[in-house]
């Protein structure tokens, strides 16, 4: 027993002397950190001048806003599957991460923010740009800290991404004063995979296997729904086979779109408010659905009390608190979904459900009769958000990473952008912040440089980090930036519509000319009216080599349809 | 389903900065109205107990439950319904002496209600009670004609009604 723990000794790392703003990097160096996306100021500034000298081993992105680093660093590590990180000042730079980190929260992305911190005798004086961002970012982050004392951090980088990382992902804030980031001390890079208060990977599966194997194996109509667990764990192989070992229906939500290619026979649709018509209406009828990682949010179930009158649940999930929050399972396996699903696999017998698959087929029949065609393939009037969804997902074969904002043109494109790849669909889907799309999408570029990213925004969204073009234009990144304008903030005008009497409340936008914007930063673009001109101007936006814009004018008031009303119960699902 | 009910919280925790707060919005985001909040180290260095008294549906008490055990520093949550654990507070009733009859007097209702003087001058005297929020309050009453300068009751105390230590929950070496 002496002797293993001798051997451990042996590959300690030396420590080496060095400040605290080195160690910072050093310690990111050593978690595998090679991008930041930040801002400086004052009291980050001795990381920024350690950062000069780190130039060839950490690539540093200025943003234009530190609310544009988060999201950059969310698509990013959405991409790479691993934290994205971002530093920011302190006082107004931390409080611009909030909307950021808070997204990262609700969408469980991995990312760890570095925030600098007025010198700690400063602290709570009311210093120059002090504020507390421990107090103001406790309840949306996963975990956070203040660094005081630059002995601290190789500890707590280690703990930040261990905690970002694992179970499930999400941000977390370090504080570093700036005392800490002047402090000579010696370091040695450290590793954290032992925290015991916080263990994800403790729970055991336990017989929840074989009791979910057996009322699969028994179900009659049993549908699968998919989100986001499955693509944080790269489960979605092992899913495919399940399905199609098991021949159960698929649907997903937001976030678990582009699982399952569009086009894969057991592939039901996407489930929610603005989901496909079968899934929905048909969940009523299923008597067993398998969730595999996800939450059951409001926008999946509408009523609740109304939601799946007819199944048992089980739910595999890796965060005990999602357990029941909702809905009660009849089984939980509690574990992510790859572990969780590779076991099912070997368990479940093969079967096909016919007779259940051809009723959602009736279903997507009279959802396309009565509202995709129109929408995607009219032949006259204004221009549809759908038929350019429809015409990017042609032209890219549907293997462009979309990245859309959020509003009608983000459930148009989950709608109608037909996945052929996974990992295809960044967005934020929890929040639901708008002004995420550009910043997104150049984190996406950053961390899947190979793939044509898309980023589609609404008029109004677009102008929330319009300034992120800067960024994009200066580190040249190659994304395709789409605008669909119909002078309106469009869902809160479809609401309005729908159930305000059409009171129409501070909705219409009075917007500049974006192509000139976009021109303004040496972004070409090209504003297209016209449908004749469409398809042309989407491929002369794919060919170009770098960013290039596409403002397309659309449909004033187009309403997205299907649609679950607000605390409606799925089953009354409206057509138009 | 929807009944509230009164339900203690005991939760077990890292002692660091800022656990108080992590601790508390749980229950602020929610809006729980925390009834009575004590914190103090256990027989182990550097765990602390937290335990919450809150009046709220078992659904809820359940639910934050599943998000105590979300934060970072908390190792071990238990819910408790009155029947299941020991619990007291303690309360100090700070009563003006005019004369010696009133001090004797005061002595009296103090024994009368297993209280006991914890400190006594010329001026006031400090009765202290150990017992259930009904005991202190029906004290209080008692109390009340005398003039009460000051009163004071803690949260509650709370332990479990069972044979398990802390080592059979938290086996050693958590830290």
């Amino acid at each position: 027993m002496g002797k293993t723990a001798d051997t451990k000794k042996a590959t300690k790392p030396r420590k080496k002397e060095m400040l605290g703003s080195e160690a910072i990097l050093e310690a990111l160096i050593h978690e595998g950190v090679d991008t930041i996306f930040g801002y400086p100021g004052g009291a980050i500034m001795p990381i920024y001048d350690a950062l000069y000298n780190y130039k060839d081993k950490l690539r540093h992105i200025l943003v234009r806003h530190e609310q544009g680093a988060t999201h950059a660093a969310e698509g990013y590590a959405k991409m790479k599957g691993h934290a994205g990180v971002c530093f920011a000042t302190s006082g107004p730079g931390a409080t611009n991460l909030v909307t950021g980190i808070a997204d990262a929260m609700l969408d469980s992305i991995p990312m760890v923010c570095i925030t600098g911190q007025v010198a700690d005798h400063l602290l709570g004086m009311d210093a120059f740009q002090e504020t507390d961002v421990i107090g103001v970012t406790m309840p949306v982050t996963k975990w956070n800290f203040q660094i005081t004392n630059a002995e601290e951090i190789p500890q707590v980088i280690a703990k930040a991404f261990y905690i970002a990382n694992s179970g499930k992902p999400g941000p977390v804030l370090i504080d570093v004063t700036k005392n800490a980031q002047f402090q000579k001390f010696k370091f040695a890079p450290q590793e954290y995979k032992d925290l015991k208060s916080y263990n994800p990977f403790k729970n055991g599966i336990g017989t929840s296997v074989e009791e979910a194997a057996k009322l699969i194996n028994k179900a009659k109509s049993p549908m699968m729904f998919v989100g986001n667990g499955v693509l944080i764990s790269k489960a979605e192989k092992v899913v495919r086979k399940f399905a199609e070992k098991t021949g159960i229906p698929v649907a997903s939500t937001l976030h678990g779109l582009s699982v399952f290619p569009t086009s894969h026979p057991l592939y039901v649709g996407m489930l929610g408010m603005h989901g496909n018509y079968g899934p929905n209406y048909l969940s009523d009828e299923a008597d067993l659905v398998l969730a595999v990682g996800m939450r059951f949010d409001d926008r999946v179930t509408g009523d609740v009390s109304k939601f799946l009158p007819n199944a048992k649940i089980i739910h595999v999930e890796i965060d005990a608190a999602e357990v029941g929050k909702i809905m009660k399972p009849t089984v939980t396996i509690l574990s992510d979904a790859k572990r969780a699903m590779t076991q099912l696999l070997a368990k479940v017998k093969e079967k096909k459900h016919t007779k259940w698959h051809q009723k959602f087929v009736d279903c997507y029949d009279k959802e396309f009769k009565q509202v995709i065609s129109k929408e995607t393939h009219p032949k006259k009037g204004e221009i549809k958000m759908a038929e350019v969804i429809r015409r990017l997902s042609e032209q890219t074969k549907g293997k462009a990473v979309i990245v859309p904002d959020v509003g009608q043109h983000q459930m148009m494109a989950a709608r109608y952008y037909k996945f052929a790849q996974t990992d295809s669909f960044v967005t934020s889907g929890g929040l639901g912040t708008m002004g995420f799309s550009l910043p997104a999408a150049f984190g996406v570029k950053t961390g899947a440089p190979n793939r044509t990213v898309i980023s589609i925004s609404g008029d109004g969204g677009f102008q929330m980090n319009i300034q992120e073009l800067g960024t994009i234009a200066q580190e040249n990144a190659d994304v395709k930036i789409v605008i669909l304008n119909n002078s309106f903030l469009g869902m809160v005008r479809q609401w309005q519509g729908m159930f305000f009497e059409k009171r129409y409340s501070f909705v219409n936008l009075v917007n500049p000319e974006f192509t000139i914007i976009s021109k303004g930063y040496g972004i070409p673009a090209q504003k297209v009216t016209e449908r004749k001109d469409l398809d042309a101007a989407i491929e002369t936006m794919l060919k170009y080599k770098g960013a290039y814009m596409l403002e397309i004018m659309v449909e004033q008031e187009e309403d997205v349809f299907p649609m679950i009303p607000t605390g409606a119960a799925v089953r009354d699902i409206r057509l138009k | 389903m929807n009944k509230k009910n009164k339900y203690t919280i005991s939760a077990f925790v890292q002692n660091s900065a800022g656990i108080l707060n992590r601790i508390t919005i749980v229950f602020t985001r929610r809006k729980i109205n925390i009834e009575s909040l004590t914190v103090s180290e256990t027989e182990r260095k550097g765990i602390s107990r937290f335990t919450v008294v809150v009046n709220c549906t078992e659904q809820m008490v359940n639910r934050l439950q599943q998000q105590l055990n979300k934060v970072i520093e908390v190792y071990k949550v238990f819910i408790s319904e009155d029947k299941d654990i020991i619990f007291n507070e303690i309360a100090f009733f700070k009563m003006q002496v005019k004369n010696k009859a009133a001090n004797e007097k005061l002595q009296k209702i103090a024994d009368s209600n297993n209280a006991r003087v914890a400190h006594a001058s010329a001026k006031f005297m400090v009765i202290e009670k150990t017992g259930s929020k009904e005991d202190i309050t029906s004290l209080f009453y008692i109390l009340e004609p005398y003039n009460i300068l000051e009163f004071i009751q803690s949260g509650r105390i709370a332990i479990l009604k069972n044979e398990e230590g802390m080592s059979d929950f938290l086996p050693e070496g958590v830290i």
